[in-house]
């Protein structure tokens, strides 16, 4: 297989590390994923789709404090 | 194979017969906060077992139903996508929905709020220091089991091990709010029947809270390890009536009165002798041993002591203060003035240390002061 020069498409990385949360991905995905040479895109999606999961669960204990 | 199974069934019997209300399940409890976990754990402990049963079915059933010699033939297929997602999401459903009910009882129990009465208690080595902080009541609760029965010279008692002198004593129906602490390590606060297991940590104060609803005595026992000890200091609450507790109250203040008067009568060696002999065997003897000769290298020998035959004023200093950084604590509050003469009374003249001193009462409530 051929390397990918390009960076990867945003939506792919977002997918893909959405998948990584999960614990499942796609076998033609990882290949993919593994083909580019550029990771930045993961780390920089990877960290705000923490930060993003880490404010769900804050709203959702403040939800629940405020309702249960 | 015969006699192990016929053993086991035996062991069962015999269990069953000797503990009647011997189960092995979680107690049923005498809160409503205890039922409302009793019901959970039920709930929780159901869904485990029919999962169970589901997956070990379908696995006992596929390794039957496919098995080698009916001509089984394995697929060679690495990674399914559906399954993977499948047995990520069911999980995450069952989890979450065991959550929502279990949430529900964790934010009613930690609802500290509006207690009708605040009772610190303090973990020592090893016994149990109740305050109530609304009253002038202060009070240590320490084993009552007589050593014969824990030396097995003597029948055991059914409640062995699990009675204390001064039981801890609260109203049905109110909220009782419990302020923990702990004064040397960690011990643990715990009684089943009130769903309570809450670690008493020095430096540090948590909180617990019952509202009991049958009134009886419930006991319970140190639930953190806390040393040579951990296992005798027992926890007993008697849970009782408004008015039963109100005369409780009225009782307990009378005879705190009467114990400060008591310091100011005149005592004679042999009644300090005597006193001291009780109190010693209640409040020391577990580290510095009945025969006064200690632990080597951990609890010092109090026969021939330096500090039991010298000076009286260091050997009051150290029992009333205690030695601070050391498993010898301050005895100023736990016990009374009399106790306390009595006991170092007791160490000058008891296991051979004859000096003849008398410690008064009078002497030792000028000190306490
Ligand atoms: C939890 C264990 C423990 C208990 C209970 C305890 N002691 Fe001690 N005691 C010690 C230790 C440890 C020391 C040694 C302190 C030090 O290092 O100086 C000590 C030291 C002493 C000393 C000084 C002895 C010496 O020669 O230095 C006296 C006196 C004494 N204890 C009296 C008492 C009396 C009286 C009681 C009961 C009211 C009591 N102790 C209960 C652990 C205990
Ligand atoms: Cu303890």
């Amino acid at each position: 297989m051929s390397r990918i020069q390009n960076e990867p498409r945003w939506i792919d990385v977002i997918l893909s590390v959405l998948a990584a949360f999960f614990g499942v991905q796609t076998k033609r995905n990882h290949e993919r994923d593994s083909m580019t040479d550029s990771y930045w895109r993961y780390i920089v999606i990877g960290l705000v789709l923490l930060l993003a999961f880490i404010a769900v669960i804050y709203l959702l204990v403040k939800l629940t404090l405020a309702y249960l | 194979m015969e006699k192990l199974l016929l053993g086991v069934s035996g062991l069962f019997l015999f269990s069953g017969r000797a503990h009647a209300d011997w189960t092995v399940n979680l107690t049923k409890g005498v809160t409503e906060i205890s039922r409302e976990i009793y019901d959970l754990h039920m709930v929780i402990f159901w869904i485990c077992v029919v999962i169970g049963f589901i997956v070990f079915g379908v696995m006992l059933w596929s390794v039957v139903y496919h098995r080698k010699s009916r001509g089984a033939k394995a697929h060679n297929f690495h990674e399914s996508l559906v399954v993977e997602i499948a047995w990520t999401v069911v999980p995450f459903i069952i989890l979450i929905a065991m959550a929502v009910p279990a949430t529900a009882t964790l934010i009613k129990m930690y609802d500290n709020t509006e207690a009708d009465l605040d009772i610190q208690v303090t973990g020592y080595q090893w016994k149990w220091r109740y305050q109530y902080l609304a009253e002038d009541i202060d009070f240590f609760s320490s084993l009552s089991t007589p050593r014969e029965q824990i030396n097995n010279t003597q029948e055991k008692s059914t409640d062995y091990l699990l009675e204390v002198d001064n039981p801890l004593v609260i109203p049905v129906g109110k909220k009782v709010r419990f302020l923990l602490t702990a004064n040397d390590v960690i011990h643990s606060w715990w009684v089943p029947e009130f769903a309570v297991k809450k670690d008493a940590i020095p430096g540090f104060i948590n909180e617990a809270w019952v509202i009991v609803d049958k009134p009886g005595v419930y006991r319970g026992q140190c639930a953190e390890l806390c040393g040579k000890d951990h296992g005798f200091m027992p926890i007993v609450v008697e849970v009782k009536s408004q008015e039963d507790y109100e005369q409780w109250l009225a009782e307990f203040k009378k005879a705190d009165a009467l114990k400060s008067q008591a310091a100011e009568k005149s005592w004679n060696l042999a009644d300090l002798m005597a006193t001291g002999e009780q109190v010693y065997s209640k409040a020391c003897l577990a580290c510095h041993q009945a025969n006064g000769e200690g632990v080597p290298s951990i609890f010092p020998a109090l026969k021939n002591s330096a500090v039991a035959l010298g000076d009286e004023a260091l050997h009051i200093d150290v029992v009333l203060n205690g030695v601070s950084g050391t498993a010898m604590q301050a005895f100023k509050d736990q016990l009374s003035a009399v106790e306390l003469a009595a006991v170092i009374t007791y160490e000058r003249n008891a296991w051979g240390n004859k000096t003849g001193d008398i410690v008064t009462p009078a002497q030792i409530a000028e000190l306490k002061k």
